[in-house]
């Protein structure tokens, strides 16, 4: 039982605080003083002075970590030293539009990535038209994509709206049809390679030979015998495709004037914003973290082998 | 010259010093008298003035190509972005108008000695909540700008007290003259807030979470971080002439260039100033609107000599450099035409506008010609052939020449390659250094930044409208903007002398006979004249093209255009 508290609680945690330690570090290891920011470059050396007092920025940098460390612990993530607002504010309605980007786009890279591997993996006439659409999806950058999409389907047909994310639901999917499709299109061919490939192990193995040779059903051998073996490696793979999509969503942001976390991460980097860096990137490892360890703990609980190997590792 | 705010970086904010551009008023010793009329011509070039509005729109949407703004606490707005709204929200004191006159608005002004300034406010003005604009307001909105936490502070170092002598009289008393304070209050340091609700708002003050309480023509009622900002239209404005034309502007953030010209393009966006020069040849041939390339504008191009010491540090290997460079190509290739070669350190718009008189201009203009001459033919293949020669005098032996510029910025990229380009056909071996955006404009003001630099490119601006201020920051010992250590007794005494000298005719031959001075050490050139590259859509009017748009209500002003 301890060895499972600290596989999935404990270790998550410590890399909670690592990455904040590195990203605060990092942060301020860039050259610049993002008082500038606030004062200008016309301020006296005296104001700059005053202002470092006024914000706690003339502390040694530990210290001010620590104090970071301790206000997150107790859910305070401060204030942003560029906009003078706290942290939470600036994150909250920026992240709805992430959030809503990157449940679109899964649902995208799910649905038409799982569907094209399987169509790649069971007919062999179609794999190779599949293989190119993969091939051409992988190798088409998000923000070419953007610029495609826009120039098409905003621009020329008017469908969609270039810019905005949007009001309502309707609205906001309206908005956000184009930028999920952009961010989108690369995982698709990801997705739907490795899906091909795992469909397509399971369909030449012995198991699937015997279920054809005692003649049972093609679509009951699909679902019973070749999706069924083939889930594990799709589904690790679309996880950690959906996970990433996060981290992601930046060059999609900018390219339709999202405003989302990816964006607000990218200019506060760019301005020594540390708290608001902080906290974005908190919010990335988590995601990661958390889809991490469910994974690692569904596979724990649906594959009987691992608990096998586990009880002779962990007990 | 100024601090050097990157002014297309796509995806960076520009420096906080930008917010300072709209002080454009802070005409050293120039009279609160207009001397020209603003010129309202049906052209998409050279204009201040953009059309006529003739009827009000319900909707307008505008794009702010800098990001969303930090802030709309006017002595803080940090940037174009921040800097537009805000003067679309409040009132100064007085109004610069788009040829950079200056104007009675919020309230009159009388002078009675060098000493003393009194302001008249005006009576009926209300803020957006129905309280009137009283001298309590002004006295605080004015300590407020002068505090050490504003980025405007250092305007006021000359200010004694600022005193409420009445009700609707505000009296400021100063420790020695100071002629640029008058023309600051045309610009964000003289915008007023109510004083009870700033108070009570506190650190929150100009934030989404705080907003703002004043009296202009907009009021701020929506702002969602990332997403954009809603203005209304003040319907108890005071000021029929800059009153709203929209009732309602709807204000996106966007930052790419492509993205915002494809909306441009399509007509999701009404418009927008400091459109990235790289989209403009797509907007050229857009049918949706109208591309202008307004002035004056207090926008250049500047190559700065970073050291002392070094490479640089022999008179003749900076002039060859200087040799090589073809304004006019970095015109047509960078800029797309949105700008003008220019041949002194002082930027032609500076004393080309209308705070100075024709006399004052005729001066400029003639010395300016002199260095036009002598320099209009550098970067032809003669005099790269020529500076190739006078570097080998100079005994330039191929040591690196290091050149920083700002990171992430296509078009100040593409500007640094021609440059190197150029230089290396004379032998120069120019190395281009992108700096990431805090330690560029941490460059342009701290040598502590500097180190390891031989040269620094970048956009940069005036304060003032009057070369009078970038010259008093270059030139003379001990000034911000002296990377060189520059020293000479009669430059100093003749910039000290315009300083004090209220008469514009005088300033400017005391000016440029420094000018005529300074300017063959060649330690600084300006490059380029930039143009205001705005984009309106079609059936729009009234904009202002000029750069003084970050000082009037210019989106107020935008109605729609007679048929």
């Amino acid at each position: 039982m301890l060895s499972h508290l600290r596989r999935w609680i404990l270790a998550p945690l410590i890399t909670l605080v690592a990455a904040s330690f590195v990203l605060y570090t990092a942060v301020w290891l860039q050259p610049g003083n993002p008082l500038t920011l606030i004062l200008g470059t016309r301020a006296s050396p005296a104001q700059y002075r005053y202002m470092a007092r006024k914000l706690g920025l003339d502390r040694p940098m530990p210290v001010r970590y620590w104090d970071w460390l301790t206000a997150a612990l107790h859910g305070n993530f401060g204030t942003s030293l560029v906009y003078k607002q706290s942290v939470a504010s600036l994150i909250a309605p920026r992240i709805v539009t992430t959030l809503l980007l990157v449940a679109y786009a899964s649902v995208i890279i799910l649905v038409v990535g799982v569907a094209l591997g399987i169509v790649g993996g069971m007919s062999p006439r179609l794999a190779p038209v599949v293989a190119a659409l993969n091939g051409l999806g992988v190798a088409i950058p998000g923000f070419v994509a953007a610029e495609l999409l826009t120039a098409l389907f905003a621009v020329q047909l008017g469908w969609f709206p270039v810019l905005g994310s949007g009001e309502g639901l309707l609205g906001r999917l309206q908005h956000l049809t184009l930028p999920a499709f952009a961010l989108a299109i690369a995982s698709i061919s990801y997705v739907s390679q490795i899906t091909r490939a795992a469909v397509s192990a399971e369909e030449q193995s012995p198991h699937v030979e015997t279920a054809r040779g005692r003649g049972l059903s093609p679509p009951r051998i699909m679902r019973r015998h070749v999706l069924r073996n083939a889930a594990m490696p799709i589904m690790t793979v679309s996880a950690l495709t959906v996970a990433s999509l996060l981290a992601g969503t930046l060059v999609v942001e900018y390219a339709f004037g999202l405003g989302g976390i990816g964006s607000l991460l990218d200019q506060s980097v760019a301005d020594k914003d540390s708290n608001v860096v902080l906290a974005i990137g908190l919010i990335l490892v988590l995601v990661f973290v958390i889809t991490t360890t469910t994974l690692d703990f569904l596979q724990y609980l649906l594959d009987p082998r691992l608990r096998l190997k586990g009880a002779s590792r962990w007990h | 010259m100024n601090g050097q705010p990157p002014r297309y970086p796509h995806r960076t904010r520009v420096a906080a010093v930008a917010a300072l551009t709209a002080i454009a008023a802070l005409a050293a010793g120039c009279g609160a008298q207009s001397h020209a009329a603003p010129s309202t011509v049906a052209a998409s070039h050279g204009v201040s003035t953009y059309g006529v509005a003739n009827g009000d729109l319900s909707t307008l949407t505008w794009d702010l190509p800098f990001g969303e703004p930090n802030t709309v606490d006017p002595p803080n707005t940090a940037d174009y972005s921040s800097s537009l709204i805000a003067a679309n929200l409040c009132d100064p004191l007085l109004r610069l108008n788009p040829n950079y006159s200056i104007s009675p608005n919020l309230a009159s002004y009388s002078q009675p000695n060098p000493l003393t300034l009194v302001f008249n406010i005006r009576r009926g003005v209300t803020f957006w909540d129905g309280s009137p604009v009283t001298s309590a307001d002004v006295v605080w909105s004015l300590e407020h700008s002068a505090s050490p936490s504003t980025a405007v502070s250092f305007l006021y170092a000359n200010v004694k007290s600022i005193t409420a002598t009445g009700l609707y009289q505000v009296t400021v008393k100063f420790k020695r003259p100071d002629s640029l304070f008058l023309f600051e209050m045309s610009s964000f340091s003289g915008m007023i807030q109510e004083k009870r609700f700033a108070e009570h708002a506190g650190s929150k003050l100009g934030t989404a979470a705080g907003k703002i309480m004043c009296s202009g023509p907009y009021e701020l009622t929506s702002w969602t971080p990332g997403t954009g900002m809603t203005l209304t239209a003040n319907p108890h404005y005071w000021n029929p002439a800059d009153r709203a034309h929209a009732h309602t502007i709807q204000i996106d953030f966007d930052t790419d260039s492509t993205s915002i010209a494809q909306a441009l393009i399509s007509g999701q966006l009404d418009g927008a100033y400091e459109v990235p020069p790289a989209v403009i040849p797509r907007l050229r041939t857009a049918t949706s609107g109208k591309l202008i390339f307004g002035a004056p504008t207090q926008l250049y191009l500047t190559l700065s000599v970073t050291s002392p010491t070094g490479v640089l540090s022999n008179l003749d290997v900076r002039k060859a450099l200087w040799m090589t460079i073809n304004r006019q190509a970095l015109v047509s290739a960078a800029y797309y035409g949105a700008a003008t070669p220019n041949y002194t350190q002082m930027n032609i718009d500076s004393w080309q506008n209308g705070s100075w008189p024709a006399a004052a201009q005729k001066i400029w203009s003639t010395a300016y010609a002199g260095f036009e001459r002598q320099e209009r033919s550098w970067g032809t293949p003669s005099a790269i052939a020529a500076a190739k020669a006078l570097a080998a005098k100079a005994g330039y032996h191929g040591q690196p020449i290091v050149m920083a510029t700002l990171a992430g910025d296509a078009t100040l990229a593409e500007v640094a390659g021609l440059i190197q380009g150029w230089a290396a056909e004379a032998g120069l071996k120019v190395q281009i250094k992108p700096l990431q955006p805090l330690a560029y404009d941490n460059a342009s003001y701290s040598a502590q930044y500097r180190t390891g630099l031989n040269l620094l490119l970048g956009t940069t601006f005036n304060v003032a409208p009057n070369p009078l201020e970038p010259m008093g920051l270059t030139y003379t010992p001990g000034d911000p903007y002296n990377y060189t250590n520059y020293s000479n007794p009669q430059v100093t005494a003749d910039i000290s002398a315009a300083r004090s000298t209220t008469n514009l005719v005088e300033q400017a031959r005391l000016l440029t006979k420094a000018q005529s001075i300074y300017e063959p050490a060649y330690w600084s050139q300006t490059l380029l004249q930039f143009d205001e590259i705005l984009f309106l859509k079609k059936g729009l009017g009234g904009a202002t093209a000029s750069f003084a748009y970050l000082n009037e209500p210019s989106l107020a002003l935008i109605g729609k255009a007679a048929k």
